[in-house]
């Protein structure tokens, strides 16, 4: 799996949003240079489907033209977006099959939904949730399944942190209070007859006691899903996915594969991957057993603390070295 | 440099080589309080207290103790670094 973010612009202002260090007063643009070597390192590395993110993906003045560049190397096409996309771009989605082209839609629980785009696109929307504080409450999603004729299916993900900070994120300390939540909505969605799925970053423990056993297959691999993903930017850089993008990126490889840049970016990071989300991830037994990665390594990067800098403070006679 | 307080210590984590280190206790307070900014002097007092150590044998461990972070990288004097 790797996303292709085309485009920095985005029509909305999320607070949340893991991609807002990418953002800037002018959008920057992938080029369709760009996007075919992007779709040339999907191909060499046995990736089926082109997962296109932002910002706001459709608001890339080339929408349809990299979207039908993906199709026609036989690619799946998904699409992230927060459903305002322009008329263009809804009614190209809307003439595509089924089955070649997905759209995640990400709800704004604060936003009205964009019923007009739901409606017209139909079953070829997965709704999704980021539970970005503890009072996100997805108990409405299968309502609005039923009401708006998409998929039933729903994604929930977790808000994490930007490395370098700015933006809002879900604090590990409630995730557990989210974790009861999630279990209650898990029920009445399997009862409504709607699947829900999880993005990276939960972890086994925020869940009821034998919550995780009794969901059965649908668990996936809550606990162990960073790989990492990896973002390829406009630019053409990847990084390890947007929340670690400050730490690490490098530029879209040359007959290299998926496979190799991720085991670079773990390499790289395999010292913080000691740390958890929690304190007591260093002597968790579900952990040590495989069963959890920790977290979120953004996340858990969070805990850190640092040397003071040069003309920082400086009170003890041996001082931690600071960061090279 | 960083760090971050674990259940049952501290892991030290040297940014540049990658070397990670876990210090349980008392050696992770030494740390907490070493960071803190606290003098050795200081800190070798409170150890008699923390870990029930007479003063000598707390001003052994708080000497051990730095001169090995200090050997592995962890710790640096502060006139080496231009302080």
């Amino acid at each position: 799996m790797a996303n292709i973010s085309v485009t920095t612009a985005c029509n909305r202002d999320c607070s949340y949003c893991f991609a807002r260090g990418a953002r800037r007063a002018v959008a920057a643009h992938m080029s369709a240079e760009t996007f075919e070597k992007a779709l040339d390192f999907l191909a060499r590395s046995g990736i089926e489907e082109a997962r296109l993110l932002g910002g706001e993906p459709t608001l890339h003045p080339e929408f349809q033209r990299l979207a039908e560049m993906a199709l026609r190397r036989g690619l799946r096409l998904r699409v992230f977006s927060n459903g305002r996309m322009p008329k263009a771009a809804l009614e190209w989605l809307e003439s595509q099959p089924e089955e070649r082209v997905a759209v995640l839609i990400n709800f704004a629980p604060d936003d009205p939904p964009p019923a007009e785009t739901l409606r017209r696109l139909g079953k070829r929307v997965t709704l999704g949730l980021n539970l970005h504080t503890p009072t996100v409450d997805p108990s409405f999603l299968p309502g609005a399944v039923r009401e708006y004729g998409v998929a039933p299916r729903v994604r929930l993900g977790l808000a994490h942190p930007m490395a370098e900070g700015g933006n809002r994120f879900l604090d590990p300390r409630h995730y557990r209070a989210v974790g009861r939540r999630v279990a209650d909505f898990f029920e009445a969605a399997r009862e409504a007859g709607v699947e829900a799925s999880f993005d990276c970053g939960f972890v086994p423990c925020m869940f009821p006691r034998g919550f995780l056993e009794a969901m059965g297959t649908a668990a996936g691999d809550i606990g162990t899903q960073c790989s990492p993903v990896l973002d390829i930017l406009p630019d053409g850089k990847v990084v390890p996915c947007y929340p670690l993008a400050a730490l690490a990126r490098e530029p879209l490889p040359d007959g290299e594969t998926a496979d190799a840049l991720r085991a670079r970016f773990t390499e790289r990071f395999s010292s913080y991957r000691r740390l958890g989300v929690f304190r007591e991830c260093t002597v968790c037994e579900v952990r040590e057993n495989g069963g959890c990665n920790g977290g979120c390594l953004a996340a858990s990067m969070q805990r850190l603390r640092t040397a003071p800098g040069p003309g920082g403070a400086r009170a003890s006679r041996q001082v931690p070295r600071g960061r090279s | 440099m960083s760090w971050a307080v674990e259940a049952r210590g501290v892991l030290l984590i040297n940014d540049a080589t990658g070397a990670v280190v876990t210090v349980g206790y008392p050696q992770a307070a030494i740390w907490e309080m070493l960071t803190g900014g606290e003098s050795n002097e200081r800190i070798a007092r409170k150890l008699c207290a923390i870990a029930s150590l007479e003063p000598e044998a707390a001003e052994a461990l708080m000497r051990e103790t730095v001169a090995a972070w200090r050997a592995a990288g962890f710790l640096a004097r502060e006139e080496d670094r231009g302080g």
